[in-house]
């Protein structure tokens, strides 16, 4: 590490002095902040990731990160702005499994290619979901929950923050590979999904795991598992779906992107800083304090586990239009 | 008192120079942000929020809440003085506020404005305070019938916050419903009215429509007016001295503004604007001499001003107790909480006691710094609009296109607030208002996002929204009030053959 903090001051030092190409590239990439666009607003459990971690790379680097904004439709247009950015080394996307996984299969008219227009960088951390219900309903697991929706088919209802989102559309392969019925009752935003399951509106919600907690600890709701491959390690207690169901992950995600054309060199340094910035034992820490969990995968991991949930999603989009 | 001890300790920390002191940038970034049409709290706590990163959690809840209710008081100031609302939730304000300043009443009008914006806020933190458990318990139960029935009875009770012709109000109301229908239907994901436009996928922004339809709409209509001294008034405390009638008249509309605005802010996704333009309904209903309002009555301000400042403060109800954001800017302040590693939930108050009282005690600091910033030292604000027209009208559009851009980062917004601009000052121009639009456009999507959610969990039927207790008295109150505004237009309308 310290090897490389030198190495960074010593290029910004030569930049400095010095011109010609190759000092150029290093300048680009030091001297000038290197901004992490994400699309969706500030104070989102997204958010807070990109900042934790622009913070660390800052502070180890020596040269500014920051994180920018740009919120609207669905987040494409902070996507598109990456896009359009091009490959200058200093603009990058934030990107998650709705803006870069579910929304290419689900939005006809987006303006970007979510395989064609980005490369990879690292997928960072996941969040799990956590399927809820009350205590009202009696039930803990989900073997009862599937028990109980095959006994009355159709009649169960299910929450989730909005048509189309990760928490959706877990549920509707969650209804596929169980081989059951329930109906979707949306909602605007994943907390008032949770109020509606408070008040007895629908019987079961799906929400990211990092603005639950309150309502777990109070005993209002009671979380029957998560979505994600593994157990969260916050819950330990509450099972994942693919003990029960076999490799089912549907797990929300945030996975660095860099524009096409960007030069491989930027990309692997990049990719490997953020792998970095993520295992930092007071980074990892605030991350799984606020509910992700760390998976730090390297470019090539990356790639591959980006081209694999594009499929998933357009699997699940299918079905709920179905 | 149990509540009375926790909130001494509350002071105690409120008191502390940090949280003072940062409660004093709260409230007066908020006051200046709510003066200058066009910036408003949803931009200012978003672009605020990185640097609470770096503050005790404590100390960065109570700055993001002074910003958020601080600019409900210094939004009444531009409404009054220029007809520009500050935030969209003084646009009512505008519509007696402004007639007020014009009669020369300019600074009775921004004196019974800041009492009842007082007012208001002391009502909704005494809510706050000792009410919390019971109106979260209240809101906690209400599902999608009872939103639908309550936004219903606010629709038909506010479509009457016109004074021309109920006919245009309506067409207005109509045009606002549409406005809010552009975007993804939330129950099919299907794109409504967005032309293939990516930027549509999330439909207008309440802030591009209604500084458009308020803001930039007046600004290119003055321009055509001969430019009147108004904005020259000297606001000197005496002229803020109310007559006796004002004094009698004050009270009951600001105690009843107050009420309905701490009911509206406790309910996650009303919000002040609602809660201001349903106060103004209820005093026009109430009034003996409704054409008054429009041109200058005191209920006309003093109602919606309380009612604004309560619903900013009973706003935080549902997003501390239930951990449930009511608006976009408390979700962000939610946010800020989230970064410190704090979940907000049931357990909040009793987790974190130090700083929901801390928090408490604030509001009542602030509150009366407000009162400071607002009465002695009115003079600062209004100096800020009081440039001449030509510097004044050129920077407060440029003004609104960099507030509305920092919401979100996106020109396009800057391209529809012109836009709503122009389309305000067409319908100005052939007498139609936009109070009506903007009510329909707030209102609408709610509306259609409960009743579709209401029937898809009743299974279709509609009669389940009149059998569930809360619903059903909203939806007879409804029905009630539509059959007095049938009965008493036939009278008037008997009345007014009579005379001819």
């Amino acid at each position: 590490m310290l090897n490389r903090r030198n190495f960074m001051i010593a290029s910004v030092g030569t930049a400095m002095t010095m011109a010609g190409p190759v000092s150029l590239r290093a300048q680009a990439w030091t001297d000038q902040p290197v901004i992490f666009i994400n699309p969706f607003s500030a104070g989102s459990s997204v958010d807070v990731v990109a900042r934790l971690i622009a913070d660390n790379m800052t502070a180890r680097l020596g040269s500014p990160f920051r994180v920018q904004n740009r919120t609207g439709a669905s987040g494409a247009i902070g996507v598109e702005a990456v896009k359009n950015a091009g490959a200058d080394g200093l603009t990058f996307l934030v990107g998650s499994s709705g803006s870069m996984g579910i929304n290419p299969s689900r939005l006809p008219d987006l303006p970007y290619d979510a395989r064609e227009d980005f490369v990879p960088l690292s997928h960072v951390v996941s969040f799990p979901q956590a399927v809820c219900v009350t205590p009202a309903k009696g039930i803990t697991t989900l073997e009862e929950l599937i028990a109980m929706a095959r006994e009355r088919p159709g009649e169960l209802r299910f929450g989730s923050s909005g048509t189309g989102s990760t928490a959706h559309l877990a549920m509707e392969l969650l209804q596929a590979r169980a081989g059951i019925e329930m109906i979707h009752v949306p909602y605007r935003g994943g907390s008032l999904a949770i109020q509606g399951l408070i008040a007895g509106e629908i019987d079961v919600a799906t929400e990211g795991l990092p603005s639950l907690p309150g309502q777990i600890d109070a005993g209002e709701i009671v979380p029957i598992a998560v979505t994600s491959e593994a157990r969260s390690p916050n819950y330990p207690q509450v099972r994942a779906i693919a003990e029960t169901i076999e490799g089912f992950d549907t797990a929300a995600w945030i996975l660095y992107f860099a524009p096409a054309g960007t030069d491989p060199a930027i990309v692997e340094t990049l990719s490997a800083e953020l792998v970095t910035s993520v295992n930092d034992a007071e980074v990892k820490a605030r991350l799984e304090e606020i509910g992700a969990v760390v998976t730090g995968r390297d470019q090539a991991a990356s790639a591959a586990f980006h081209a694999a949930e594009l499929e998933k999603w357009a699997e699940a989009v299918e079905l709920a239009t179905r | 008192m149990d509540t009375l001890s926790a909130l001494v300790g509350g002071f105690a920390i409120a008191f502390s120079v940090q949280n003072l002191q940062y409660c004093f940038i709260g409230v007066t970034l908020g006051t200046l942000i709510g003066v200058l049409p066009g910036i408003g709290s949803l931009a200012a706590v978003s672009m605020l929020l990185p640097i609470t990163f770096y503050l005790e959690p404590t100390t960065a809840l109570v700055m993001l809440a002074g910003v958020f209710y601080g600019a409900e008081y210094g939004g009444s100031i531009a409404s009054i003085l220029l007809r520009l609302p500050g935030t969209p939730s003084t646009a009512i304000t505008c519509l007696d506020g402004h007639p007020m300043a014009k009669a020369g009443r300019a600074g009775v009008a921004l004196f019974v404005t800041t009492v009842a914006s007082f007012l208001g806020a002391a009502i909704g933190i005494v809510i706050l305070m000792f009410f919390s458990p019971y109106l979260a318990a209240v809101a906690r139960n209400f599902t999608s019938a009872e939103y639908f029935a309550i936004i219903l009875l606010g629709l038909i009770g506010a479509s009457t916050i016109t004074n021309g012709s109920a006919f245009k109000a309506l067409m207005m109301v109509v045009v606002g419903l549409l406005l809010g229908t552009v975007g993804t239907d939330l129950s099919s994901g299907a794109q409504r009215f967005t032309l293939g436009a990516t930027t549509l996928y999330d439909g207008f922004g309440i802030v591009v429509v209604a500084m458009g339809l308020f803001g930039i709409s007046e600004i290119i209509h003055s321009i055509r007016l001969s430019r009147s001294a108004l904005t020259d008034q000297r606001i000197a405390l005496r002229t803020m001295i109310p007559t006796r009638q004002d004094m009698r008249e004050f009270p009951m509309p600001a105690l009843r503004g107050a009420g309905i605005g701490a009911f509206i802010g406790a309910l996650p996704g009303a919000g002040q604007t609602i809660a201001a333009f349903m106060s103004y309904a209820v005093e026009k209903k109430l009034s003996r001499r409704p054409e008054k309002f429009g041109t200058g009555a005191i209920e006309g301000i003093t109602a919606p001003e309380s009612s604004n400042n309560a619903a900013s403060i009973t706003a935080f109800i549902p997003t501390l107790t239930l951990g449930i954001p009511g608006s976009a800017t408390m979700a962000l302040i939610l946010g800020a909480l989230l970064i410190h590693g704090i979940t907000p939930g049931p357990n909040l108050i009793s987790n974190n006691p130090e700083m929901f009282w801390g928090l408490v005690a604030s509001f009542w600091i602030g509150n009366i710094i407000l009162v400071i910033l607002n009465l002695p030292l009115i003079n600062i604000w209004v100096r800020l609009i009081q440039l001449p027209y030509n510097y004044l009208y050129p920077g407060i559009i440029v003004l609104v296109c960099v507030g509305v851009f920092a919401v979100n980062l996106n020109v396009y917004d800057v391209v529809f607030v012109i836009f709503f601009g122009f389309a305000g000052y067409l319908l100005k121009v052939y007498g139609f208002e936009p109070a009506p639009v903007l009510l329909g456009f707030v209102l609408g999507p709610m509306l259609e996002e409960n009743l579709r959610r209401a029937l898809l969990v009743h299974r279709g039927d509609f009669w389940a929204i009149f059998e569930r207790p809360i619903s059903g008295t909203f939806m007879a109150m409804s029905a009630l009030l539509l059959l007095w505004m049938v009965v008493s237009a036939v009278r008037s309308l008997r009345r007014g053959s009579r005379r001819t």
